[in-house]
């Protein structure tokens, strides 16, 4: 191929005489793995492929480097990969466990990783490197960044689409932040589609089978269980579950934390902790084909760690994990209307299901033997590529892929507790409404809170979005008539709106569920990362401080509105000082200003954050949850 | 059915929409779903409580095919629209056909009878009695014992054959009604879908009781 002839202005569209044969559009499917990730495409035949990198090698590690100096671009994969013994606290590895997390909702990443993990806003996680502070979905976007350049180069000019795929089990934060990685690698993502989806649809097209089929995907960080149905050329997902922080990496966790023991190395280093880890991952990887494999570390204070680790013994030592993954499995099969005996097939996913004992509990809890024709760590990824063939209208064959809500959708209500509205495997895209009403006289306004999960305390679900439906006309209690829709699309994403029916008057409000980035800021982020040149580190740095300062000033009004009653009004003329100045930093050019006063709100709001949290406290031993705003 | 919103012009090329159609039949191009099309319409069925699951399985298949948003991933935001609302309508209506619960509270709509989705406790005080007892002997389970799971599972197959009853109750008053539409028909209807909904709830309890087992 003349590379000349393929040279393109960013952004704009090849000439018409360069586009592939056929008008073929350029289209991409990627596996988005925790510890690798790979890009594959159909040619011109309808057949997937995975693409190789330069080197020839397909899968790149999902490992990122960020340098300490500044403006300095983050290293993705192998390369990155050999930073993290000498610099373990700069070279991010697994950052989908941490997609759309809160640092709440990880309990032990916490104290596993060698990663400096905070709270950003809204509590999501960010990793602290340097002086940058980075989101798992930067994380993210860099390794598609990487995957879509790979492909560029071997199709040949600009991918017109990608179909980025998800483990089943991912709740809708998780879903959102994948897609906004995706828009900020630059990639219009045509869909997310499931991961044992993906990897079925690779599956079914090489055997043209038709019945029941469970797909066991056992990656390095996630687990998911899908039961499918295969009929006429449809494949229809009846049911799914899993874990989404269970997979491989617990596994070399296990062995790592055996090795430490044993050492006796109560506070290890963090380069201690990454050669350990290296080498449970080796000795994992080695025990699929031997029945035991030698340990050798050489410990901080020279002496040499020095073991044989048998296959039993690991065995027993991941056997509660894998047992783990048996409810899921059970409750996926009850919900498809199944026992074991009526599967035509089991498919494994994911370099975990090359373990040996994971192949023999599968087999016990399915009842038969599982399928391996297809290699576990490509299937998804091909799987998707054919989606991605599908969706571009490259082909027309007939395939349909029919998907479910991973988990159920509700609302709270009174006494923090969940009322259902789109229950799990409800088949997708779906509507569900449900009447709600107000319970004193006069109530104006209502609180929604949104959640996702199975459990029936609010507290033990995943909350999505807290809304208000303001502006219901005075009426007595349980006379308003408030309708609350969920509308769920064919990526899983949810919207809902509520309005009031009695008066005719259309309150109606649209949220999406925000997992801590806004439209907003993902603009920003978008604007930055392509105008991120060298020159314009000025800029860069004035638009980080800039977001911050936005963010810290809409906290603060928020703040002031509800809870501004608790200042007196000298305080409140203090804090508002110094949140005008704090705006009025950002219209200028210094980013090193905007810091300052950032840092000056922060101090002269440091008493008023605390009494809001007393407040907080106490509201929260009253247990009011819908609240009154009449 | 009602269905005076016929005729209107074609939402894209203004041709003529005479009946409510998925494709325009001059240019066509989808059309929205028609709002006053029932979930037998959806599936062109007869209205009625014993439905061939086997056979709506395979239209829904046919319709999917047809509409879902995959189809029209290359078309405009409107068409893309369109195909989202006929799906989200399709699968609310397999949904409703293959629950008899839904089913009969459907079919109760359709009559123009609105049913309560209330958890106030039954008014009928012998199935009131039926309940507390139900309730009683799930409480005094000892979920630690050896056999706790059989006991579940026989409480089970109790609630279930009293589900198939109802179920079976519920066909023969639909197809009384179909013969005779009796106000009072629907009244036994309604009284036996409470009955319904509240052994499946128990159901569901079953099934939260097991999870907790292992």
């Amino acid at each position: 191929m003349d590379v000349l002839l393929d040279i393109v202005e960013p952004g704009q569209t090849p000439k018409p005489h360069e586009v592939r044969l056929e008008d073929q559009k350029r289209v991409v499917g990627i596996d988005l793995g925790t510890t690798y990730s790979l890009v594959a495409a159909v040619d011109l035949e309808g057949k997937p492929a995975c693409i190789a990198d330069e080197a020839g090698l397909l899968s790149l590690p999902s490992v990122v480097y960020y340098s300490d100096e500044p403006g300095r671009e983050p290293v993705v994969g192998i390369k990155a990969h050999e930073q993290a013994i000498n610099h373990p606290e700069q070279t991010i590895a697994s950052a989908k466990r941490l997609m759309g997390r809160g640092l709440e909702d990880l309990s032990e990443e916490n104290s596993r990783t060698s990663l400096a993990l905070e709270a950003g806003e809204g509590g999501m996680v960010q990793i602290a490197v340097g002086s940058q502070h980075i989101s798992p979905v930067g994380v993210a976007a860099e390794i598609l960044k990487n995957l879509k350049s790979r492909a560029e180069e071997a199709m040949g000019g600009e991918l017109h689409g990608a179909v980025i795929t998800v483990p089943a089990y991912f709740d809708d934060a998780q879903r959102q932040a994948t897609k906004d990685a995706g828009r900020l690698a630059g990639l219009e993502v045509l869909r997310l589609v499931n991961e044992p989806t993906a990897a079925a649809l690779a599956y079914g097209l090489d055997q043209g089978k038709e019945g029941m089929y469970a797909i066991y995907d056992l990656g390095g960080g996630t687990f998911d269980i899908s039961i499918l149905k295969l009929s006429k050329g449809v494949f229809q997902v009846m049911s799914t579950g899993g874990n989404s922080s269970l997979g491989g990496d617990d596994f070399d966790n296990k062995l790592s934390d055996l090795f430490l023991e044993e050492m006796g190395d109560e506070k290890p280093s963090a380069a201690l902790l990454q050669i350990c880890k290296q080498e449970a991952r080796r000795v994992k990887e080695q025990l699929t084909q031997s029945q035991e494999v030698t340990v050798k570390i050489e410990k901080p204070d020279g002496g040499i760690y020095n073991r044989i680790v048998g296959r039993s013994e690991f065995n027993e030592l991941i056997k509660k994990l894998i047992r783990a993954t048996g409810l899921p499995c059970r409750r996926a099969m009850k919900d498809a209307g199944l026992n074991s005996g009526k599967l035509e097939g089991v498919v494994l996913v994911g370099g975990s299901t090359r373990v040996p004992a994971v192949r023999e509990f599968v087999a016990e809890i399915f009842k038969q033997e599982p399928l391996v024709d297809v290699d576990p760590d490509q299937v998804v990824a091909l799987g998707a590529a054919h989606q991605a063939d599908l969706l571009s209208g490259n082909r027309r064959d007939g395939l349909l892929l029919l998907d479910v809500t991973p988990l159920s959708l509700g609302i709270e209500t009174m006494g923090e507790l969940v009322e259902k509205i789109v229950p799990r495997n409800s088949p997708i895209p779906t509507a569900r409404a449900q009447e709600f009403t107000t319970f004193k006289d006069g109530q104006t306004a209502m609180a929604i809170h949104v959640v996702q999960g199975e459990r029936e305390l609010v507290s033990e679900c995943r909350s999505l979005a807290r809304f208000e439906l303001r502006g219901i006309p005075p009426m007595t209690a349980g006379a308003a008539r408030i309708r609350v829709t969920f509308q769920v699309d064919a990526d899983g994403l949810l919207t809902v709106s509520a309005n009031e029916e009695t008066t005719g008057i259309a309150q109606s409000v649209m949220v999406k569920p925000a997992y801590g980035l806004s439209d907003g800021e993902i603009e920003t982020m978008l604007r930055d990362a392509i105008t991120h040149g060298a020159e314009d580190m000025l800029a860069r740095a004035f638009n980080e401080a800039k977001v911050d300062a936005d963010r810290v000033l809409a906290a603060a009004g928020a703040a002031l509105k509800h809870d501004g009653d608790l200042l007196s009004e000298k305080e409140l003329k203090k804090v508002k000082a110094a949140m005008l100045k704090l705006w009025e930093t950002t219209q200028g050019k210094d980013h090193e200003a905007i810091n300052l006063a950032i840092k000056d709100l922060d101090r002269d709001t440091t008493f008023f954050a605390q009494r809001r949290m007393d407040r907080g406290v106490q509201a929260s031993m009253t247990g009011h949850n819908v609240d009154d705003f009449s | 059915m009602a269905t005076n919103i016929f005729p209107q012009p074609c939402w894209s090329c203004r041709g003529p929409i005479t009946e409510s159609v998925p494709f325009c039949p001059t240019c066509k191009i989808i059309q929205p779903p028609d709002p006053t099309q029932n979930y037998f319409g959806v599936f062109s069925i007869d209205p009625g409580f014993n439905v061939d699951n086997k056979h709506i399985e395979s239209l829904y298949r046919e319709l999917q095919q047809q509409f879902h948003p995959d189809r029209f991933a290359t078309k405009s935001p409107t068409e893309r629209r369109f195909s989202m609302e006929h799906v989200t309508k399709l699968n609310e209506a397999l949904r409703t056909m293959e629950d008899p619960l839904s089913l009969a509270v459907y079919l109760l709509q359709l009559f123009g009878h609105t049913v309560e989705n209330s958890s106030k406790p039954p008014s009928d005080p012998e199935f009131l009695m039926e309940v507390m007892e139900l309730r009683e002997s799930l409480e005094d389970l000892d979920l630690s014992r050896g056999d706790a799971g059989e006991e579940l599972d026989a409480m089970r197959d109790d609630v279930e054959k009293r589900c198939l009853n109802e179920i079976s109750e519920l066909s023969n008053l639909f197809n009384d009604y179909f013969k005779n539409s009796q106000d009072s028909i629907l009244e036994q209807a309604a009284k036996a879908v409470d009955r319904l909904r509240y052994h499946n709830r128990f159901l569901e309890e079953l099934d939260q009781r097991e999870e907790a087992l292992y």
